[in-house]
């Protein structure tokens, strides 16, 4: 691995950094790099297994140099309501 | 002259064989084929066989009770050495080269086995059960010419000639087993002339047999060295192309003059920027070039970056999109360096920037059974559009690197399973171009 690689966070990564494991959270599809001019971001959605509304929501992480770091954890919902 | 068993006709044969023990032992030494190897030995089993004849009875009656069968059977063992070398049974005849395998093990069993008779029970008893082994193995053989004779080629029909005529003649010389031995001088041969015979013929047809199988030898051995001049060529044709078409060289000088934009404008930062990008995706690039492929990871690490500083000159700039399969171990999966890149610079200067609004391309990289996706989708204006826009000023630029890249990752793959697309999405309410690589995963 050079230090141009390419990379995304992983499942690990991720359920470590949201502090729950696959019993409680469950992936939709497999995530995304959205690079633009001033930033790039890699989204990742999930549901929560034991919600009974099953909300969808996605954890946002940004590129900060050449790693990724947490951004936001949010309800894909009308007005994008943060949790944390 | 037939009847006498030491007249020259007898001595030509035996010497003859002698000789070709010798040339054809000579050959294996030479270029270690163990074709030859066998035949000499063969041959001089034979020899072995048909010399008891010039010693005198005392001499035949002592060392040939005990080696009469065996010295044929271990004859024949190498025969079937032979005919395996020769007609590369293992390749065109697997079933029943398993079979020659077997009919060699047992006549190397059968060679002790008889001395052990003639110790133990004696001569005849060899005579009695030679009267058994003989014709079990001339029906074997004349099976196997059968199977052998299908393999292609015309060698496979010189031997079966051959040895058919030898196993027919010396199946009539061991009639003597059970006629008088007056039955043949009463047409003037002894009973060893057939076998004598079939040797002699069987040698000759050997000869040119072996002399085609040479020559075939030869012929592949030419073309495989053709072939491979053909594929080093190639491929030093394919890591110039590499080098070559890297980059387009407009990018290099449009970059230079962006570089210079940002100057006049007095935007140091910016173009501070774009220089440091600029120099980390040439030295990148320097180093990469000089490998066939690079991993995956590398690849769109690299295209990443090319497209930062695409992002930087276009006003507006536009979203670069990257969905990879969680499956998919980016270090792993090898590809040309820079196989991409002409694809997504074609959908940002001949597709997104004659749109207005937002500007996307998306690289999807999906696996597949044993297979690699790769997508460009972008929302420009379509391939079959752009082929008819006027060259305007800002626009003067071809599609570039596609087809050299198109060729390189096939001639990487060596042609198999390799599928490149590129095709126009366009419907009423969306415009768009879509290019497809599929190529095999390999380490």
């Amino acid at each position: 691995m050079t230090i141009i690689s390419f990379f995304i966070p992983t499942d690990k990564d991720i359920l470590r950094d949201i502090k729950e494991d696959t019993r409680t959270i469950k992936f939709i599809g497999e995530g995304s790099v959205k690079q633009k001019l001033d930033v790039t971001k890699f989204i990742r959605k999930f549901i929560y297994r034991f919600d009974a509304v099953k909300t969808v929501r996605q954890i946002v992480y940004i590129k900060k140099g050449l790693s990724w770091e947490l951004e936001s954890i949010s309800a894909i919902q009308s007005q994008n309501k943060k949790i944390s | 002259m037939f009847v006498d068993i030491h007249s020259e006709i007898y001595s030509w044969i035996r010497g003859g064989l002698f000789v070709l023990v010798i040339y054809h032992l000579l050959i294996y030494f030479q270029n270690r084929r163990t074709t030859y190897l066998y035949y000499s030995l063969y041959l001089l089993g034979l020899f072995i066989y048909f010399y008891q004849h010039v010693f005198d009875n005392i001499v035949s009656e002592g060392i040939y009770e005990y080696i009469n069968f065996p010295i044929q059977f271990l004859a024949y063992a190498c025969f079937a050495l032979f005919t395996r070398n020769l007609l590369e049974t293992r390749i065109h005849n697997v079933q029943w080269d398993k079979f020659l395998e077997l009919e060699v093990k047992v006549l190397l069993a059968l060679a002790p086995m008889f001395i052990f008779i003639e110790l133990f029970l004696g001569y005849e008893f060899q005579l009695q059960s030679f009267t058994i082994v003989g014709p079990l193995l001339t029906i074997f053989n004349l099976v196997s010419f059968y199977y052998l004779y299908k393999i292609p080629g015309i060698t496979s029909k010189y031997f079966v000639f051959g040895s058919l005529l030898y196993v027919v003649l010396a199946n009539i010389s061991f009639l003597q087993l059970f006629l008088d031995e007056e039955v043949f001088a009463n047409y003037g041969v002894h009973p060893m002339f057939f076998i004598y015979i079939g040797a002699f013929i069987q040698s000759i047809v050997f000869a040119s047999t072996l002399g085609h199988s040479v020559k075939r030898i030869e012929q592949r051995s030419k073309n495989a060295e053709v072939k491979l001049a053909i594929k080093q060529k190639q491929m030093e044709e394919l890591k110039m192309t590499a080098l070559q078409s890297q980059m387009n060289p407009h990018f290099l000088f449009n970059s230079l003059n962006s570089i210079n934009n940002f100057v006049l404008k007095n935007d140091v930062e910016k173009a501070s920027d774009y220089i440091t990008k600029f120099s980390r995706l040439i030295r990148v690039i320097l180093k990469s070039s000089s490998s066939l492929t690079i991993p995956l990871s590398e690849e769109l690490g690299i295209l990443g970056l090319y497209v930062k500083l695409e992002q930087m000159r276009i006003k507006g700039g536009f979203e670069y999109i990257i969905n990879v399969d969680n499956g998919i171990n980016l270090e792993e999966v090898k590809v040309p360096p820079l196989f991409l890149q002409p694809y997504l610079e074609n959908s940002i200067w001949h597709g997104i920037m004659h749109v207005e609004g937002d500007k996307r391309v998306e690289l999807t990289i999906r696996k597949e059974e044993n297979s690699i996706r790769c997508e460009v989708v972008d929302n420009g204006i379509g391939i079959d559009n752009s082929k008819r826009q006027p060259h305007k000023q800002i626009n003067r630029r071809k599609f570039f690197g596609t087809q050299a890249t198109e060729n390189r990752i096939k001639l990487l793959h060596r042609q198999a399973n390799v599928v490149v697309d590129i095709s126009d999405i366009s419907t009423e309410e969306k415009t768009g171009t879509k290019v497809t690589i599929v190529f095999p995963i390999s380490s």
